[in-house]
């Protein structure tokens, strides 16, 4: 059935080759209106060439891009397409103030000097209207550069990993204070990130841009818990990949029998295990394993294990009660597992 | 004289606002979309103004015939005053070479007492013209005449080209490879000499080629020097007047050699981007103790200055004292300062309209005849001014006869032989610029001619004043073009004082020496504090 509203952004067949390198392979998206999707993808892996490509700085070797319905790529040019940009480090107009820099895509007049306050209020930094860009901290430039696209109301805001230069100190308070203010505003966002934790607690959708292709676009607890693809698994969050044997209904591993998410294929398969489902006892209680290593992180700690025939995984457990490396421990397994076929 | 700079090693002046901005997105161009016609248009004018006036000169140089060009090439006369240039050019560079990077090293690296000092006025001579100190010495000592008198005076004129781009090459120096060779038992001396010397390597040998094309341009000095190079004799065989085509042919040949001295300076630069470092300014270096020698390169330097500038300036002042008992025609000053103001304003303005199209194309497009565009302009560079003049005189005489040895060919003039400065700097400055920052503003709705308006040209600002700055110095300067070009009764600083000064009427070419010195050594100082001032960015060299 179709929708009666088309979606805010629809990315269809698009390609982009640079010299040999196929950069993007054929890359289908839709964004809804009104939630933030993120596309996650590891660097270099073609993001920010595909949000090039949609806002109108390059152009696709094939495939076209819609906003609000209406194709504008490869014919509409940046300025007419509607889309606010969000750049990595901001890239406020050095010799204006911040004032001018919100006002920039407006014209001139008294209604866009109210629509500068606005949009400044809204990222909470109504008042610094006349400092100059070289005056404010990092995250204050990141929020300005947002206040400045969303001010011409624009149908789309893209963000290229906008917290990417900030201190990791800082990173989460902005990354909040930025989203709090994209959804004050009801605004359609996308957010280009190779951060898998930006992309998990900020977004409401995820298109996981591997090799060229959307490897799965879901929403953050589908992709984390149920990844389409052993490398969509692996790529966002830790897991460990055992082998494994599958009658369809039950998988045997390392690790015991375990229950699938989905009926699984059968024969060999891969069993993708992340560290918060393997608990650990007393040796003796479930399956043998033996402390390789610890990574104390404070709030927890991840354990190195070895199980039989060599097979390792990892297991997070509560940093306040740590076993010995070397020792012997009990691991069972909790919840269902994602099972790929080898 | 026709000034040789190398015109894309001049940098602009960004503010500090703007090289925060320059930290944001590593330039990046635009890439393969079509540059706009509101750009292609002006630009492709522009270039066609700096390549037509040679195309004259060979039709010119050939109109006799190709047996005349071969007489005139096989005479023994023509060989000599090849090597004669040929010789005074080299002896000329390599001296540069010697006190160019001795001084920038000093200035950059050593605990020299009152370092800043010393870094401005280094740059000085530039604001000399290389006549007024050649009349200073022959003056002084007649028996200078000739080929010791030439390089001397053109030593003290252009050892700044190696200076300039050597000490800005040593300031972008990561102080921290040193750092790492002195930890791997290096000696200080050691350091300096096999690995500092050899990261500016390709800056030094920029800067000799620039002293090379300069001395093969220059004009005011072998004329005054009595010495017999290319430029004397083609402006003699000009002058003569009975065989125009002997000037065009001697022209053609001077351009030829010229011309491989750009390709190479154009080869070196290519691959001299080695010594530049990546985003962000490094860490100023520590000053190395020069000890007992010190008070030895402050001599030096002490020598060097004292040559090139206090000595022409008192004899200048010497001058001025002897006149003023025969009193001088003040008016006529006047009358020649305007002039001189008047016609390098509009040099300046003229050069940087063409100039910013032309700029703007080089920074942003990479299409080739964007290339073809930009690398034409650069035709005339290092050609000396002797030869663009006679080129557009015959250009004047056949094509624009209503304003031969009017104003607008004068200009014209200038604007084909400094073209290059301006477009460098347009050129440079805007590649500074973040592409980033342009892409924004078209996302918020801009057209390109208005981002143009509001983004680029008022973030390049400082370059392009600095751009027609240097062009507005270059003309204040220049002499040949206008010896021949200046319109009827109009007279410049720069003629009034070859006038005076070649019937040795020493005392009447006092106050005009002093104004061209006192004008040009204000925005002088100040170009090159800027240029040199910069830690982040390269500033190479200056007119």
């Amino acid at each position: 059935m179709p929708s009666p509203e088309p979606p805010a952004l629809r990315v269809t067949g698009v390609t982009k080759a640079f010299g040999p390198r196929q950069v993007l392979d054929g890359i289908d998206v839709e964004v809804p209106r009104g939630a933030v999707t993120a596309v996650l993808g590891p660097s270099g892996g073609g993001k920010t060439t595909l949000l090039r490509i949609v806002v109108g700085f390059e152009h696709a070797d094939a495939g076209t891009v819609a906003v609000d319905g209406e194709v504008v790529a490869p014919n509409v040019p940046p300025e007419r397409r509607r889309i606010g940009i969000v750049p990595q480090e901001g890239a406020l107009f050095p010799h204006l103030s911040v004032a001018a820099n919100v006002g920039f895509g407006l014209p001139r007049g008294k209604a866009s000097a109210e629509r500068v306050a606005e949009c400044l209020d809204l990222v909470g930094l109504d008042g610094l209207q006349t400092a100059r860009p070289d005056q404010l901290s990092g995250g204050q430039q990141q929020r300005v550069a947002l206040a400045r696209a969303l001010a011409p109301r624009p149908s789309l805001v893209v963000l290229d990993e906008p917290f990417s230069s900030l201190d990791a100190s800082l990173r989460g308070q902005v990354r909040d204070e930025v989203f709090a203010a994209v959804r004050h505003a009801r605004t359609t966002a996308v957010l280009v990130t190779h951060d898998q934790q930006e992309a998990l607690s900020v977004a409401d959708r995820i298109a996981v841009l591997l090799h060229g292709r959307i490897a799965q676009e879901a929403s953050p607890q589908d992709v984390y818990r149920f990844p389409a693809t052993l490398e969509v698994a692996t790529f966002v969050g830790e897991a460990a990949v055992l082998d494994g044997a599958s009658d369809g209904d039950l998988v045997r591993c390392a690790l015991g029998t375990v229950h699938p998410h989905r009926p699984a294929p059968v024969g060999d398969v891969a069993v993708v295990v992340r560290p918060e489902q393997v608990l650990l006892g007393p040796a003796g209680h479930g399956v043998g394993a033996v402390v390789t290593h610890l990574t104390y992180l404070g709030h927890d700690a991840l354990v190195g294990l070895r199980l039989a025939e060599g097979v390792e995984c990892g297991a997070r457990v509560h940093a306040a009660d740590l076993p010995a490396p070397g020792s012997a421990v009990g691991v069972r397994l909790a919840g269902g597992v994602s099972v790929f076929p080898a | 004289m026709s000034i040789a700079a190398s015109p894309s090693s001049l940098e602009a002046l960004p503010a500090p606002a703007l090289r925060r901005a320059g930290a944001v997105a590593r330039r990046r161009r635009v890439g393969r979309r079509r540059p706009p016609l509101a750009l292609v248009a002006p630009a492709v004018v522009g270039a066609a103004a700096a390549v037509v006036p040679l195309w004259y000169l060979a039709d010119r140089a050939t109109s006799q015939g190709w047996s005349e060009v071969a007489d005139e090439l096989w005479q023994r006369r023509t060989l000599d005053l090849v090597v004669r240039s040929l010789a005074l050019a080299g002896v000329v560079t390599a001296l540069c070479v010697v006190i160019g990077v001795a001084a920038a090293w000093l200035v950059a690296r050593a605990d020299l007492p009152g370092r800043r000092v010393w870094q401005v006025a280094l740059a000085l001579p530039l604001a000399i013209p290389s006549y007024v100190s050649a009349f200073a010495w022959v003056s002084w000592k007649p028996w200078l005449a000739g080929f010791r008198g030439a390089v001397l005076v053109l030593v003290l004129a252009s050892y700044p080209y190696v200076y300039l781009p050597v000490l800005a090459a040593l300031r972008r120096l990561d102080p921290a490879h040193e750092e790492v060779a002195r930890s791997l038992g290096w000696t200080p001396r050691k350091v300096v000499l096999l690995l500092t010397l050899r990261q500016v390597r390709p800056a030094i040998v920029a800067g000799a080629l620039l002293v090379a094309l300069y001395v093969l341009s220059d004009f005011g000095a072998v004329a005054t020097m009595r010495f017999e190079a290319f430029t004397w004799v083609i402006y003699g065989a000009y002058r003569a007047g009975f065989n125009p085509a002997q000037a065009a042919i001697l022209g053609t040949v001077l351009v030829a050699v010229a011309v491989v001295i750009v390709a190479l300076e154009a080869h070196v630069r290519g691959s001299a981007s080695f010594t530049r470092l990546g985003a962000g300014a490094p860490r100023p270096s520590r000053p190395l103790p020069l000890g007992r020698w010190r008070v030895a390169a402050v001599a030096f330097l002490v020598v060097v200055l004292a040559a090139a500038i206090a000595f022409p300036v008192a004899q200048v002042v010497h001058w001025m004292r002897r006149g003023a008992d025969t009193g001088f025609d003040v008016a006529r000053v006047a009358s020649a300062v305007g002039a001189t103001l008047r016609l390098s304003a509009l040099a300046a303005l003229a050069a940087l309209a063409v100039a910013v199209p032309i700029g703007v194309l080089a920074a942003r497009f990479r299409q080739r005849y964007v290339h073809v565009l930009e690398r034409s302009t650069y035709v005339a560079h290092g050609l000396p001014g002797i030869v663009i003049a006679i080129s557009l005189v015959f250009v004047g005489v056949r094509l624009l006869r209503p304003i031969y040895q009017e104003t607008p060919l004068l200009v014209l003039a200038y604007v084909v032989l400094f073209l290059p400065l301006a477009v460098g700097t347009v050129r440079s400055s805007v590649e500074q610029l973040p592409v980033g920052l342009e892409e924004v503003a078209r996302s918020l709705g801009h057209s390109p001619a208005r981002v143009l308006a509001r983004v680029t040209v008022p973030l390049a600002a400082p370059g392009l004043a600095a751009g027609a700055a240097l062009v507005f110095l270059a003309t204040m300067k220049e002499l040949p073009a206008t010896l021949l070009l200046r319109p009827t009764g109009t007279e410049t600083l720069a003629t009034e004082l070859w006038k005076a000064t070649s019937i040795s009427d020493y005392a009447a070419a006092g106050p005009y020496a002093l104004a061209i010195i006192l004008l040009a050594a204000v925005p002088t100082a100040l170009l090159s504090g800027l240029l040199t001032a910069r830690a982040d960015g390269p500033g190479d060299a200056l007119p």
